[in-house]
C-alpha cells in the first residue's frame, strides 16, 4: 500500500532545500541521518531522540512516517501517524477506528519555514482518513516553548493553528494527562465515513464512560 | 490570540451532555429563571439578587464592555450553570479574576461545576491573568472548598465570622488563590 501513496514533495525554504516524503519504509529511514539535528537541549528533549523508534513505527499497520530531510540525507523533521498503545482508552472507541498523529517535530534550526504544516499535511493525507478518527494530544510538557521563547498558551494557539489547517477540531475530554494542565489540548479530525454510532462512543469515551 | 472555541460539549459523569457556551442578550429570561430556581441559601451569598432582572442585565453588560468572561452550561436548552471571570480593567486587581460559579442543584455532585472553572481557567489564561480568586462560605460551600483544592486552588484568608447566613448565623469565609503559570519553572 505504501508504495502507491506515498508522496514526495520538495520545498526551498531559507534553510535550504528540503524534501518530504510519507510513508516512508523503515530502509529508506535508516538511510537517512537523525542524530546531528535532533540534539537535546538544557530545557528541552525531543520526544523521539533515536532513529530506531521511526523504523519500528513504519514497520507497523497503516502506519504513516512522514519525513523532511535535506538533499545530503539530514532528517529535520517527522510527523508519525499510529493506531494508539493498547493502554489508550481510544481503542474503547473500536478496533482501528483512532489513529494518533503521535509526534510533529522540526529541527529547531528549521522551523518557521512551514515544514510542519507541509509534515501534518502529508501525514494526515492516508488513504483511509475518512474511515478515521484521527487526533492528536498536546502536553505543554513536551512542547519547545524555550526554544520558540512563546509562553504555553501562545503555543496552544499555534498548534490549535496548525491541526486546524487539517481540519481537526478542538474537543473536551477527561483524560488525565490532558486535564493536568490548562494549556493541554486534545484535537480530532472525525473521517466522512465514521457512523454515528461510533461518533457516540467516541463522545463517551472522551470522557471515560464506555 | 485566538479564543477558546465555543460552544463546547462536555459529558457529565452520569452521561448527562452539557453544552458550554458565551452568554448573550438572549440569556437574560433563562438566567434569571435559572437562579430563582437555586437554593436561597446558595444564592444568598452572592453580592447581588440574580433574581433581579436589572442585576442580570448588568451582568451582560458587564461581558461586553470586557469586565466579564461568563459561560452557560445548557442541556436541552436550559441553563443548568453559570460561571464568570470577573475582572478588574484597572488598578492594582488588573491581574486577579474572581471566580462565580452556580450550579442548578439537580447537577450538583456530577463535575459540572469542575468542567466550567476548568474552562475559565484556560479563559484566563489566555486573558494575561496571574491569578484567579474563589470565596467560600465555610460550613455551606464546603463540597465546592474540596473540590476548587483539586483544582489547585490554595487558602489564603480566613475571615472569621464574617458572613451572615439568610438566617442571620455567622459564617467563616474562605478566600481561595489559584496561581496561573505562564511557564514552566527550571527545576
Amino acid at each position: 500500500m505504501a508504495n502507491q501513496i506515498s508522496q514526495r514533495v520538495e520545498r526551498q525554504t531559507r534553510q535550504g532545500n528540503v524534501i518530504l516524503h510519507s510513508f516512508c519504509s523503515p530502509d529508506e529511514i535508516a538511510s537517512l541521518s537523525f542524530r546531528e539535528t535532533f540534539s537535546r537541549y538544557a530545557r528541552y528533549n525531543p520526544i523521539i531522540s533515536k532513529k530506531e523508534t521511526l523504523i519500528e513505527t513504519a514497520s507497523k499497520p497503516d502506519a504513516n512516517v512522514t519525513l523532511a530531510f535535506t538533499p545530503e540525507g539530514k532528517i529535520v523533521g517527522f510527523a508519525m501517524l499510529v493506531y494508539p498503545a493498547p493502554e489508550e482508552r481510544w481503542l474503547r472507541v473500536g478496533e482501528q477506528v483512532m489513529m494518533e498523529v503521535s509526534v510533529i517535530e522540526v529541527s529547531r534550526e528549521w522551523r518557521s519555514a512551514g515544514i510542519s504544516k507541509a509534515l501534518l499535511r502529508l501525514v494526515t493525507d492516508h488513504p483511509l482518513k475518512e474511515d478515521r478518527i484521527l487526533y492528536m494530544v498536546g502536553y505543554s510538557w513536551t512542547w519547545d516553548l524555550d526554544g520558540t521563547g512563546i509562553a504555553p498558551m501562545s503555543y496552544r494557539d499555534m498548534m490549535i493553528n496548525l491541526f486546524a489547517s487539517c481540519e481537526f477540531k478542538i474537543f473536551q475530554t477527561n483524560e488525565p494527562n490532558i486535564m493536568m494542565r490548562p494549556e493541554n489540548l486534545f484535537m480530532a479530525r472525525i473521517g466522512a465515513n465514521i457512523s454515528e454510532p461510533v461518533q457516540k462512543r467516541f463522545k463517551m469515551v472522551r470522557f471515560n464512560l464506555s | 490570540m485566538s479564543q477558546e472555541r465555543y460552544p463546547k460539549d462536555v459529558v457529565l459523569k452520569d452521561g448527562t451532555e452539557i453544552i458550554l457556551r458565551t452568554v448573550c442578550d438572549d440569556d437574560l429570561e433563562k438566567l434569571v429563571q435559572f437562579y430563582k430556581d437555586t437554593q436561597l441559601s446558595f444564592r444568598w451569598f452572592l453580592k447581588e439578587d440574580p433574581c433581579d432582572p436589572e442585576v442580570v442585565r448588568k451582568w451582560l453588560e458587564n461581558q461586553k464592555v470586557g469586565k466579564s468572561f461568563s459561560i452557560v452550561a445548557t442541556c436541552q436548552e436550559m441553563i443548568v450553570g453559570n460561571a464568570a471571570m470577573l475582572m478588574r480593567p484597572y488598578g492594582g486587581r488588573k491581574h486577579v479574576g474572581r471566580l462565580r460559579t452556580m450550579v442548578a442543584h439537580d447537577f450538583t455532585n456530577k463535575q459540572l461545576g469542575t468542567w466550567m472553572v476548568f474552562d475559565l481557567t484556560k479563559r484566563a489564561m489566555e486573558m494575561g491573568l496571574e491569578k484567579i480568586r474563589a470565596d467560600f462560605v465555610v460550613g455551606v460551600e464546603d463540597v465546592a472548598i474540596r473540590a476548587f483544592r483539586n483544582m489547585d486552588f490554595v487558602e489564603e484568608g480566613l475571615l472569621k465570622n464574617y458572613i451572615r447566613d439568610e438566617n442571620g448565623t455567622y459564617h467563616d469565609y474562605k478566600i481561595m488563590i489559584k496561581q496561573l503559570h505562564r511557564v514552566w519553572s527550571d527545576f
